[in-house]
């Protein structure tokens, strides 16, 4: 009946069937896909980082999500050489800091573990400087877990571990038998350990049932010392005036300490572009996910602020430029909101902002800014003092706008309230170029 | 490992046999890729995400000797999407900027591919491409072998016309 039909049909597939093929590098693209396949696996869990914070201690935090990464195949098979690093691939080819460290092997496996019933933990390996410890692990079981997520996770040592941020996966876990996270901790100040067997003490909810276990490890060799750089060194960006301290690069970080003038009519938040650059041109640019410095303390005008480490190249000079920063006007560094009347009392100037919603449980705000990945703001503070905490926040892109959604702790404060500002997109620009060495 | 073996380790969550899977099928992967897509360089990032959707669904395929097939669906989805995609920024863009050389050989499979809805492109590139059977055909979509076979009829009328039409405009 369709003859004709099916006789063309038939030639098209057969100059489809001679038409030649990009079969040399099909097998790469099959090899990277599986990479980026696992690397969004964890990347997803990662949206659900959660963060905890010793003590008082307050850090810049940055959301960054890159939707897409593609990785290169030859460096993913590198690190997919090493047990339990393929879900790792994307964020450490993110940082070249990281990189140096798996090239230079700085990574140091461990291999111990625990079985508690069907699951079994076992610390892989980790990263230790002075500056932190990145904590690999593996949570497998006999049987498919349909839910596993970290309830706590802690590290002890013989002496008392320093202040730190420390952030852990969220909920991991989906119809599998094994999956990997990593510990992220950031010690606030430079940290030596004199003994290097330390515990991991960690209480997993698997399905339904919690699982705890505590595993001792040896770190086989002592942290490579930071090698700090004293500046000192007073610049000034768009009127605004800054000293940077010094420069301290470890292998897992560079700290950059900057201290802001008082005198300053506009606070500068963060800054865009804060790199190295060697005699060659290269770059060491900010840390781009998670923990990307520390400050915001009240009443301190000292910060620190993290790029991606080049310890392991040897540059013959270095410098630190600056040529764009975050800023609003001092007295206008915060949000001051009234959740019961739904009233959005005063934000900075620049961009529209919008309360869409509020409750007492929180609000909903829209930014006439597309994609500005950031966290605004960490706590609340209400009209009689009270800190409020803010126990959740969501961030997501909507069309050219971007939608910040907190949600706090306790609905029992007063209004209004007040949220300080860590970033906000107002910029300043200039520059600023400093000789580290 | 004959192929319904690896395909039954790759279901089973076995890293190794996917990684042969895919590699077993590549060639099939990347010809239906071009059957719609413009240049290898898109068959190429087409494999690779292929292999990224397929990587988190496999755990999904009920019968091993589907598997070739349920993969040539991803890619056939995956070409649709894309295509619809371009169409979307062409509408946008006033200028639309010329990407990579297209292979003129296939323009005519790609015309007739596309004049048609996405369900019959599917339907016809997996009877006359991949000489799937129309029970399996039938299987895959849960639907009897007779609505498979009328939809088959009605394609190739729409194609008729298609061919008939631009045989017409190659006269003139």
């Amino acid at each position: 009946m369709y003859e004709r039909e099916e006789e063309k049909l038939r030639q098209l597939k057969s100059q489809l069937e001679q038409q030649s093929l990009p079969l040399d590098e099909a097998d790469q693209m099959i090899r990277s896909g599986i990479a980026k396949a696992k690397a969004d696996r964890s990347k997803k869990n990662r949206r659900r980082k959660r963060i905890m914070w010793s003590a008082a201690l307050s850090a810049i935090l940055v959301l960054t999500f890159v939707t897409s990464i593609r990785v290169s195949t030859a460096f993913a098979n590198t690190i997919a050489s090493i047990p339990g690093m393929e879900p790792f691939v994307a964020m450490i080819q993110q940082d070249k800091g990281l990189q140096a460290i798996f090239k230079e092997d700085y990574y140091q496996k461990i291999g111990a573990s625990q079985t508690v019933g069907d699951v079994t933990m076992t610390i892989d390996g980790v990263i230790l400087d002075e500056t932190g410890m990145n904590v690999y692990y593996t949570i497998e079981s006999s049987k498919k877990m349909k839910t596993a997520s970290v309830n706590t996770i802690e590290i002890t040592n013989s002496s008392p571990m320093p202040e730190a941020g420390i952030s852990y996966g969220g909920m991991s876990a989906n119809d599998i038998f094994s999956y990997q996270e990593v510990m992220e901790i950031t010690f606030s100040k430079r940290n030596v350990f004199a003994d290097l067997s330390f515990t991991v003490e960690a209480e997993m909810d698997i399905d339904s049932s919690e699982v705890s276990f505590s595993i001792p490890f040896e770190v086989p060799e002592q942290t490579k010392p930071s090698k700090p750089y004293v500046l000192n060194e007073i610049v000034e960006l768009d009127g605004q005036h800054f000293t940077v301290d010094k420069v301290v690069i470890s292998p897992l970080r560079i700290g950059v300490q900057i201290t802001f003038d008082l005198n300053n009519t506009k606070k500068i938040l963060s800054f865009e572009d804060m790199r190295l650059i060697d005699e060659k041109g290269e770059v060491w640019s900010k840390i781009a996910n998670g923990v990307t410095g520390f400050g915001n303390e009240k009443g301190k005008t000292t910060h620190t602020f993290f790029l991606q480490s080049n310890y392991f190249s040897t540059p013959k000079k270095l410098y630190l430029q600056i040529n764009k920063a975050q800023a609003v006007k001092q007295e206008q560094a915060f949000l001051e909101v009234n959740t019961d009347t739904k009233e959005l009392l005063s934000y900075p100037d620049g961009p529209q902002l919008q309360l869409v919603d509020a409750s007492r449980n929180g609000i909903e705000l829209l930014l006439s800014v597309k994609d500005f990945h950031h966290d605004p703001f960490t706590t609340a503070i209400d009209a009689k003092g009270k800190e409020i905490a803010i126990s959740s926040f969501s961030l997501y892109g909507e069309g050219d706008a971007t939608h910040w959604g907190p949600t706090f702790e306790t609905t029992s404060y007063t209004n209004p309230i007040r949220l300080e500002l860590h970033a906000y997109p107002t910029y300043i620009e200039g520059d600023v170029k400093v000789e580290v060495k | 490992m004959d192929e319904l073996e690896i395909s039954r380790k790759a279901i089973a969550g076995d890293e190794g046999a996917f990684l042969a899977l895919l590699q077993t099928y590549k060639e099939d992967l990347l010809r239906t890729a071009l059957a719609f897509l413009k240049n290898d360089q898109d068959a190429l990032e087409a494999l690779q995400e292929v292999t990224v959707r397929a990587y988190n669904k496999i755990h999904t395929v009920k019968e091993p000797g589907y598997a070739k097939t349920w993969l040539i669906r991803i890619m056939i989805n995956y070409c649709q999407d894309q295509l619809k995609r371009q169409k979307r920024i062409h509408h946008w863009k006033t200028v639309v900027d010329h990407q990579g050389a297209e292979d003129v050989s296939q323009i005519e499979l790609k015309e007739a591919l596309a004049s048609l809805p996405e369900k019959e492109q599917q339907l016809i590139y997996l009877k006359y491409f991949q000489d799937v059977k129309i029970k399996d055909i039938a299987k895959l979509e849960n639907i009897p072998e007779g609505t498979v076979k009328s939809r088959l009829h009605k394609t190739l009328r729409t194609l008729r016309a298609y061919f008939e039409d631009e045989g017409g405009r190659e006269h003139v």
